[in-house]
């Protein structure tokens, strides 16, 4: 079969594939899914906290070292897509170094902004930095769960560290 | 090629006609002569069946068991009474466990399922070992994706009560050989449960030929509505078994401190019956019989051979399960390194192509394949070239967003 010559498919959606796929897929996170920042594991003594997705099996351990009211350092290691794996690594590149407390209202946060289709306000896009590309999750609902999938792990580690 | 049957026949590829529907293994998109049998019944036949004694409920009850009839002749049943209506392959596969398995299995026992059996089977079956304290025994596997028929006679003993397998698996398509896994059962005085939720929508079946005991299938997967399936059982084991749901329908004379029940079918299927989705599972079997289940096997494994060869040449794709198109159903199953199957799924919604990502109610498969997830492609009657065509061309584009994000 000669398949790479045949025009592309009608779209269903009414977008071209390109403008809605792209804002899923932007390249912040797919920089972030090629070349993970804090992929690894943290010393055996630090609780790795493991969540699964049970409907597609896949799988996300964290450790979050906590000092005091601080969070020391981070990592996790992942059997998942690329929403789950860049949300990790930019969501633990965030709250390295920050207290606790700013860690939880990330976490909070990035859950709220998973929910919101509209175009971001000034307020709601304010110091967001990289993790705004995960707003764009909000237009694939079956995705959300990859993203949530990060949120419980990290809350986890963070009352377990 | 063509579709076997044309998407006017379902409604709802009908208006969507830019749809690639090939996620039929998961549940097949349901024929308007199904919709249309379902509405009938409502419309004109509703009571509830073997109750009134007026004409309108005799007439829903003559409906009821002419679904019957024309399932169990759909799948080569001699006897229609020992076909019954579940809600699916996995009630039934737990009337088997429940129903068979606690009366019959016990501590020094043992059950053998295959590392390709369905959830549906497989944690019933294991959570029947546990309960029992029998040993679970999994037959592993071949590289290309067969049951390893020399793993599974090893693990078939004098001690083997219940061997559960596939007919076809749901994740990798493969066709297992029935008939010498029964032999193999039968040498030990087991009994064999054969799950066809990924047979009987596709080729022709017929059990008593099959000669195993059990055998399950949803009606959801061949284009009948979801909620209804069969479990068929040998009379001489459904006779012996007790019921193991208790209410309206399955009794015969209710005393105060005891119960007698009601014979076959209706023992195993306590309450209101869901007649009119047993009528529309005749009716999908109706629709499979006139295109001919020989044909739709044709058509299927000639575009299972189409999905091979194209799919083949990706770069860095992995095929799961065997590579003959003979011994594969219309299931093909595939994994790239660098694009995770969920990230495809999504980036397929976007070109119109439905397939399904994940683990496939198969985990213990997932993990023999070192994977947490796959792509599933899934053909039926209406699927053709087209679908196959899109399909690849929405994988070269996952391929190309990435390799280097050249979307943007």
């Amino acid at each position: 079969m000669a398949l790479s010559a045949d025009p592309p498919p009608p779209m269903v959606a009414g977008l071209p594939p390109e403008a809605s796929l792209a804002s899923l897929y932007q390249e912040i996170i797919l920089s972030h899914y090629r070349a993970p920042k804090h992929k690894g594991a943290l010393d055996a003594g630090i609780a790795a906290i493991e969540h699964r997705n049970p409907l597609c099996g896949d799988v996300l351990s964290v450790q979050i070292a906590v000092e005091g009211s601080r969070i020391a350092d981070a990592a996790f290691t992942a059997r998942a897509c690329s929403i789950t794996q860049a949300a990790a690594s930019m969501v633990l590149d965030r709250v390295i170094g920050g207290t606790v407390a700013d860690a939880e209202e990330t976490v909070s946060r990035i859950e709220r902004l998973i929910e919101i289709t509209a175009p971001l306000t000034a307020l709601q896009s304010q110091d967001l930095g990289d993790l705004r590309a995960l707003a764009s999750v909000s237009r694939f609902p079956a995705r959300k769960a990859c993203v949530r999938l990060v949120l419980g792990a990290v809350r986890e580690a963070i009352a377990a560290g | 090629m063509t579709p076997l049957a044309p998407r006017s026949d379902f409604p709802l590829l009908a208006g969507a006609p830019a749809l690639h529907y090939l996620d039929s293994a998961a549940t097949a998109q349901k024929p308007q002569a199904v919709l249309d049998a379902i509405a009938h019944f409502y419309a004109y036949d509703n009571a509830n069946p073997h109750r009134g004694a007026y004409a309108l409920s005799a007439r829903a009850t003559e409906r009821y068991h002419d679904a019957r009839t024309t399932v169990a002749r759909f799948i080569g049943a001699p006897d229609a009474d020992c076909t019954l209506f579940v809600r699916g392959t996995t009630e039934a596969m737990n009337l088997v466990a429940y129903g068979w398995g606690e009366a019959n299995v016990q501590a020094g026992d043992a059950i053998v399922v295959t590392a390709m059996d369905h959830h549906a089977s497989f944690v019933t079956f294991q959570q029947l070992a546990r309960r029992t304290g029998a040993e679970f025994r999994i037959a592993e596997l071949t590289s290309d994706g067969r049951i390893d028929l020399e793993s599974l006679a090893s693990m078939i003993d004098a001690r083997v009560k219940l061997v559960a397998f596939p007919h076809v698996s749901n994740a990798l398509g493969t066709i297992n050989p029935v008939t010498d896994i029964v032999a193999m059962a039968r040498a030990v005085g087991a009994i064999a449960v054969c799950d066809g939720a990924q047979a009987v929508p596709h080729l022709a079946v017929d059990v008593d030929a099959l000669g195993v005991d059990f055998y399950a299938f949803s009606g959801h997967k061949l284009g009948g509505p979801m909620g209804i399936g069969v479990l068929w059982g040998r009379r001489s084991l459904l006779e012996r078994m007790a019921p193991w749901q208790f209410g309206g329908d399955m009794i015969e004379v209710v005393g105060d401190q005891q119960t007698t029940f009601n014979s076959l079918p209706h023992r195993f299927e306590a309450g209101t019956p869901n007649a009119a989705d047993a009528v529309g599972l005749a009716a999908a079997c109706d629709y499979l019989t006139a295109l001919g289940m020989d044909r739709v096997r044709a058509h299927e494994r000639a575009l299972a051979a189409a999905l091979l060869d194209a799919l083949q040449p990706l770069d860095g794709i992995r095929i799961f399960g065997p590579m003959d198109s003979a011994s594969r159903s219309g299931v093909v199953s595939f994994a790239f390194d660098d694009v995770h199957a969920h990230d495809l799924a999504t980036i397929l919604d976007e070109h119109g192509v439905c397939v399904r990502a994940g683990h496939h109610c198969a985990q213990p498969l997932m993990r023999r394949l070192g994977i947490a997830a796959t792509a599933r492609a899934s053909v039926w009657v209406h699927s053709a070239e087209d679908d196959v065509r899109a399909l690849v061309m929405a994988l070269q584009h996952a391929k190309v967003l990435f390799a280097d994000g050249a979307l943007r």
